[in-house]
């Protein structure tokens, strides 16, 4: 029985920025065997590993995935996040593939790998070791058909080794395919699985070819790769449960944005006296620039943490958007970091002397606003993983973006409301719809 | 015919060797029409009713003010064209706008600033038009700091293009913001449906100075955008003729 080509490489251009590392590659990878791919360091095999597992647009025709074949990249950064317990990002994960989850397949998961005494730790508790342990769990069970991984042995104990031999092999003899960047030769290694391998590419020399092993045999029988069953979540609820575990993982990144509006408002009447008039007068301004300065200063983390763990990258591979990626982001910020702003912003109001009729007014009018800072400062913060220097400066484009916003907010207080607040709600809307697009567009930038 | 000129711009030698031959004349009809609006403006126009010999800032600050919104609007028409067609030329061009724009807006900022003084008795104000021209530097500032602090020449091409594109919007709200707002600054004097409160000396001199200044504009941008493709394709075959 042939097996389905899984993969089909077609004069390949590889390069990493300017620098070309191969003119043009081309393989064909059938279901149940697996390739290596060896070369000095540098010579390009994580490049490709990356250009299989997300082609870029232009590069679509060179490489053909054919029958159906989604491909999982084991790689460097392991895609957890190290506040999350164990058996909580392990199900995050399985979810993210679209595998199903549930809290009996999990424990085994965890039982098979050797992480059952983890199974409540945080991730950052975890050796390197049991990290990576981990990251053989979520691709074991992923249910993707072709496995890119990139460094395997890395950092593994002889049971684990074991136990990804185990994994391979039980991989490639359901039918899937697996492209393995070594130092070590694997078939050499695990000889058990050479009968399965395709054969070595080697990057760095000049015609990179995939050479068959000298003693080949015929791979033994497969099953054509099952059909995985897929979990119908949407992304987007999958991204705000996330946000749910993290805020309730650091309830501190919570709580600072809006100590720091206390702070900040209270020290206003320090500076500009004490005079009740005054002050009301200046409420709305000191209340929407405070606002704005708590959400900015938090906006440069916001998407620091998940582009370090590679979270964003494996959103890629896995098939989900990132615009629902920044939808979650925003909503999830106007629930966790806008709703105790503006509600603790209602009794603040007291302390400047704003109306009793207003307050709420206040409290609701703030929260609309923070919705729109944290989408516009989502932007922002995406602009800023690559230029980490340039943070500071990135904030001189957030202002114009930001002024119309304050211009609007502060006139809610003043007089007829009506008119200020649509706008308030008009622009919330607005940036809820249009940011998130533009936003997965520049972390696209940021993840070539 | 016209399509496969506009095509053949997009080629960065063909370009390069057009707009050498266009920048002369560029540079040198500036020249001219700055020399006949100055002495135009200082000379043969009347002297203004209300303001006296003040006035005559406004033949180099409205000029400046919309050579600033203009430049934005070319880089941002730019910056669609290199999102969607991802030309080095387009990418260039945009690039090339924004130190220009960038000139034009501190300029119209500080001859407004200084005609201020005499006539409205204060050098600033916030008022619609000129906080969000105060802005508009703020976004040609921080377009620059993206254009030159961001490694990667391709990526940063691109999140220039969308960048510029979102602070497009600003653009109407200065066009706009004396008609939606009741501000110190004036309204408009010259509109498009004719019946302007210029005197027509006035007015003619006030175009030949927003032409030269448009000129002077074009030639800048296009010299600096010609040095920067330049330097982008040093390892073209092309460029090795050009650089001596």
């Amino acid at each position: 029985m042939t097996a389905a080509r899984l993969i089909d490489v077609q004069s390949l251009p590889l390069s990493r920025g300017k620098r070309t590392l191969a003119k043009a590659l081309s393989f064909t990878l059938p279901g149940g065997s697996f390739m290596e791919l060896q070369g000095p360091n540098g010579s390009g095999k994580t490049s490709l590993l990356r250009a299989l597992a997300r082609p870029a647009a232009r590069l679509e025709s060179q490489i053909h995935r054919l029958d159906g074949a989604d491909v999982f990249l084991l790689g460097q950064s392991s895609g957890f996040r190290p506040e999350l317990e164990v058996h909580a990002q392990l199900a995050l994960s399985l979810a993210l593939y679209g595998a199903p989850v549930d809290p009996h397949r999990v424990r085994s998961l965890l039982d098979q790998f050797g992480l059952a005494r983890h199974a409540t730790h945080r991730v950052r508790q975890l050796s390197q070791g049991q990290v990576r342990r981990l990251m053989l769990a979520v691709m074991a069970a992923s249910g993707r058909t072709v496995w890119l991984i990139d460094e395997p042995l890395n950092a593994l104990d002889r049971n684990a080794i074991a136990l990804f031999e185990v994994t391979l092999s039980e991989h490639l003899r359901r039918g899937g395919a697996a492209v393995i960047a070594t130092h070590r030769s694997i078939h050499q290694a695990m000889p058990a699985l050479a009968a399965y391998c395709a054969g070595v590419l080697a990057l760095g020399s000049s015609q990179p070819r995939l050479e068959p092993l000298a003693s080949s045999r015929t791979p033994a029988t497969h099953t054509d790769p099952l059909p995985t069953a897929r979990a119908a979540e949407h992304p987007l609820i999958w991204v705000l449960r996330r946000e749910r575990l993290l805020a309730m993982a650091r309830p501190q990144d919570l709580a600072w944005p809006s100590v720091f509006h206390w702070m900040v408002v209270t020290l206003f009447p320090f500076g500009l006296g004490s005079d009740p008039e005054l002050l009301e007068r200046a409420a709305g301004g000191v209340f929407w620039i405070s606002a704005l300065l708590a959400v900015l200063i938090g906006a440069t983390r916001f998407f620091e943490a998940d582009f370090e763990h590679g979270v964003l990258s494996d959103c890629q591979t896995a098939g989900l958007s990132l615009t629902w990626l920044v939808t979650g982001k925003i909503l999830a910020g106007s629930l966790f970091i806008g709703i105790p702003l503006a509600v603790s912003s209602i009794p603040l109001g007291l302390l400047f002397g704003v109306p009793n009729h207003l307050l709420l007014v206040l409290g609701g009018s703030l929260w609309l606003g923070v919705l729109s800072l944290v989408a516009g400062s989502c932007l922002f913060s995406a602009l800023g993983l690559m230029a980490r220097q340039a943070q500071v400066v990135i904030c001189l484009l957030a202002i114009p973006i930001f002024v119309p916003l304050l211009i609007f907010g502060t006139a809610v207080l003043e007089g007829d409301m009506t008119a200020p607040l649509l706008t308030l709600i008009s622009l919330a809307a607005l940036f809820l719809l249009t940011v998130p697009a533009v936003t997965a567009r520049v972390l696209d930038l940021a993840l070539e | 015919m016209q399509s496969q000129f506009i095509l053949r711009l997009s080629s960065p030698p063909v370009f390069f060797r057009l707009t050498g031959k266009a920048l002369p004349w560029l540079i040198g009809a500036s020249l001219l029409l700055g020399a006949i609006g100055l002495w135009s403006a200082l000379f043969v126009t009347p002297t203004d009713a209300q303001q006296g010999e003040v006035y005559r800032v406004l033949y180099v600050h409205v000029p400046t003010a919309w050579m600033s919104m203009l430049l934005y609007v070319v880089a941002s028409f730019y910056a669609v064209l290199h999102l969607v067609f991802r030309t080095s030329v387009s990418a260039v061009m945009m690039r090339a706008m924004l130190p220009t724009g960038a000139w034009m807006t501190l300029l119209a900022l500080v001859t407004g600033s200084l005609w201020g003084k005499p006539t409205w008795g204060t050098y600033w104000i916030w008022d619609a038009r000129l906080t969000f021209e105060l802005l508009l530097l703020f976004i040609y500032l921080g377009l620059i700091a993206v254009a030159s602090l961001i490694d990667d020449e391709r990526k940063t091409d691109q999140l220039l293009s969308v960048f510029t594109l979102v602070g497009l919007v600003n653009i109407p709200l200065i066009y706009f913001s004396v008609v939606f707002w009741n501000t110190l600054h004036q309204g408009a004097s010259l509109s498009m449906s004719g019946g302007s409160k210029m005197a027509p000396i006035m007015k003619a001199t006030l175009f030949v100075c927003v032409l030269s200044m448009w000129l002077g504009c074009a030639a800048l941008a296009v010299a600096r955008a010609r040095w920067q493709l330049v330097d982008r394709e040093r390892d073209s075959a092309w460029t090795s003729s050009v650089l001596v």
